[in-house]
């Protein structure tokens, strides 16, 4: 399969197996544009991290074509890739290799061998952005949960990829945290950043994502809207996933009233959504 | 914020008021009040370095003489002990002592007022092989992981009775260790893949800002190298 114009991140036929033996990912077929939302999801195992990892150039031993801007990834281009594609661990504790919090965002910026003026300047403005200016010089391992999670962020989109993978981001944060989270994403998406993210939660993904993937065994098994994919019973049956609550809610209203639930074009997302849905709505 | 005091050393070496002093300046401090101290034959040379760093890593890196004595007892108690089972007439194991204790007084100006951190980025900077910068900070980084997760497995073990007695201790313990083993194998691949992911090439390095040196820093170690040769 040639490459199709209008795709920033491109992957055709992939297959990848840790031992040679058993697929953990077979025949994946997947085309990014830019500034998409996509919300990756499955069960544990189904193969999100592994093809992540693919994504991101930190796999390179694969069956199968990734072609990033149009142009084919190969062993000499993988820093393209990686460069281009940032991977933003479950675990801060997995990925933050610096003894400060500047020595840690500088850490990507060094590797790509930039002149130091420019990795002062990127990694200061990164960290005021984030509001970790004030924590530059202190260590890692005296820093809450939070923002550890900021900090790896932060290292992650000082090297300005155009696609930012987020593993399971909300997985150990408190509520404060996740709404914090949130604000970044905004910010990564009003700076036109593509963002894919692997979760368990379908109520943020039902919120938050314009394109849902749902992964199972290693393939593909839906690849669509959020609404199409939540309101196929199949599809949320096979990859054990619940349904989002404020979609039940709203099926549960429209039946009650007897209303038609045929396009879901209303269907609120989120609870200032619903309070606008429902006060306006007319029995 | 998550402070809980994982090593004296290192929380006094984030914290300490001479923090921002440039590394190479202390490094060059350090080694050569150690020299001095190591080659001299008088009593006085190692009392006055001794008092000397001791002002510096007390008073000017505003650390309580409490929280000093706390930091360099252990050095200090197995400095007399050795030196008492050395044995020899009492001044040789007198001039031994003192010269022992001022010498890591002064190797204290580094280690109690740097982050290892920047102490492993001024080796870097020395041409010290790469493969032992690498190292160290892996492993510097990885004390603090792995201190965590014996944390929580202690804390886990104990509500489980695994410490009722000392049989069980043991036990827990080599279980614990065995786990520990494991955790950081399985860390270890996720570790190296975000270091890929973020385009590490083969040599670690990390952007630190410069420290200037100031006035007063060369006043003290000019004020510190007179009086010495007098």
């Amino acid at each position: 399969m040639a490459e199709t114009p209008g795709y920033i991140l491109e992957i055709c036929n992939l297959y990848y197996s840790y031992d040679n033996r058993n697929n953990v990912l077979s025949d994946i077929n997947l085309g990014i544009k830019k500034g998409e939302k996509i919300a990756i999801l499955g069960a544990n195992g189904a193969g999100k991290s592994t093809l992540f990892l693919n994504m991101n150039g930190v796999y390179n031993n694969r069956s199968g074509e990734i072609f990033l801007y149009g142009t084919k990834i190969t062993r000499k281009n993988i820093n393209t890739l990686r460069q281009n594609v940032g991977y933003v661990f479950q675990e801060a504790d997995s990925q933050i290799v610096g003894t400060t919090v500047l020595n840690e965002v500088s850490f990507g910026l060094v590797n790509l061998g930039l002149p130091e003026s420019e990795i002062q300047k990127r990694t200061i403005s990164i960290l005021k952005e984030m509001g970790l200016y004030n924590y530059k010089d202190k260590p890692p391992h005296y820093l809450s949960g939070g923002e550890k999670k900021r900090v790896a962020i932060a290292g992650v989109i000082a090297m300005q990829p155009e696609i930012i993978l987020f593993d399971e981001p909300m997985a150990s944060l408190d509520p404060g945290s996740s709404l914090m989270f949130e604000n970044i994403l905004a910010k990564l998406e009003n700076e036109g950043k593509t963002i894919i993210i692997s979760t368990h939660n379908t109520d943020f993904a039902y919120k938050w994502a314009g394109r849902i993937i749902v992964l199972d065994n290693g393939s593909i098994i839906a690849d669509d809207k959020p609404v199409k994919i939540f309101t196929s019973d199949e599809i949320l049956k096979r990859a054990n996933l619940g349904k989002p609550m404020f979609l039940q809610v709203y099926e549960i209203i429209m039946k009650k009233y007897g209303k038609n639930l045929n396009t879901y074009g209303n269907a609120p997302k989120s609870i200032n959504e619903f309070a606008r849905w429902f006060n306006g709505l007319t029995i | 914020m998550h402070t809980h005091n994982h090593f004296p050393i290192d929380y006094y070496a984030y914290n300490s008021a001479i923090r921002n002093w440039n590394t190479g300046y202390k490094m060059i401090f350090s080694f050569t009040a150690i020299i001095a101290v190591i080659s001299s034959d008088d009593f006085f040379i190692p009392v006055y370095t001794f008092l000397f760093m001791g002002f510096i890593n007390t008073y000017l890196a505003r650390l309580s003489i409490k929280e000093y004595l706390r930091a360099v007892r252990i050095p200090f108690i197995f400095i007399i002990l050795g030196s008492i089972a050395i044995g020899g007439n009492i001044i040789l194991i007198l001039n031994v002592i003192l010269k022992a204790i001022s010498a890591t007084s002064a190797m204290y100006l580094v280690t109690l007022s740097t982050p290892a951190g920047e102490i492993i980025a001024t080796l870097k900077k020395l041409h010290l092989p790469g493969i032992f910068i690498e190292l160290m900070y892996l492993t510097y980084r990885y004390i603090f992981i792995l201190s965590d997760e014996v944390h929580k497995m202690r804390n886990a073990g104990i509500s489980r009775l695994g410490y009722i007695n000392y049989r069980t201790s043991c036990k827990s313990f080599s279980m614990m260790l065995g786990n520990l083993l494991i955790i950081s194998l399985k860390n270890s691949r996720n570790y190296y893949n975000a270091m890929e992911a973020r385009c590490y090439n083969g040599s670690l390095g990390f952007y630190n800002e410069k420290k200037k040196i100031c006035k007063l820093q060369v006043l003290l170690f000019l004020i510190y190298l007179i009086f010495l040769i007098i």
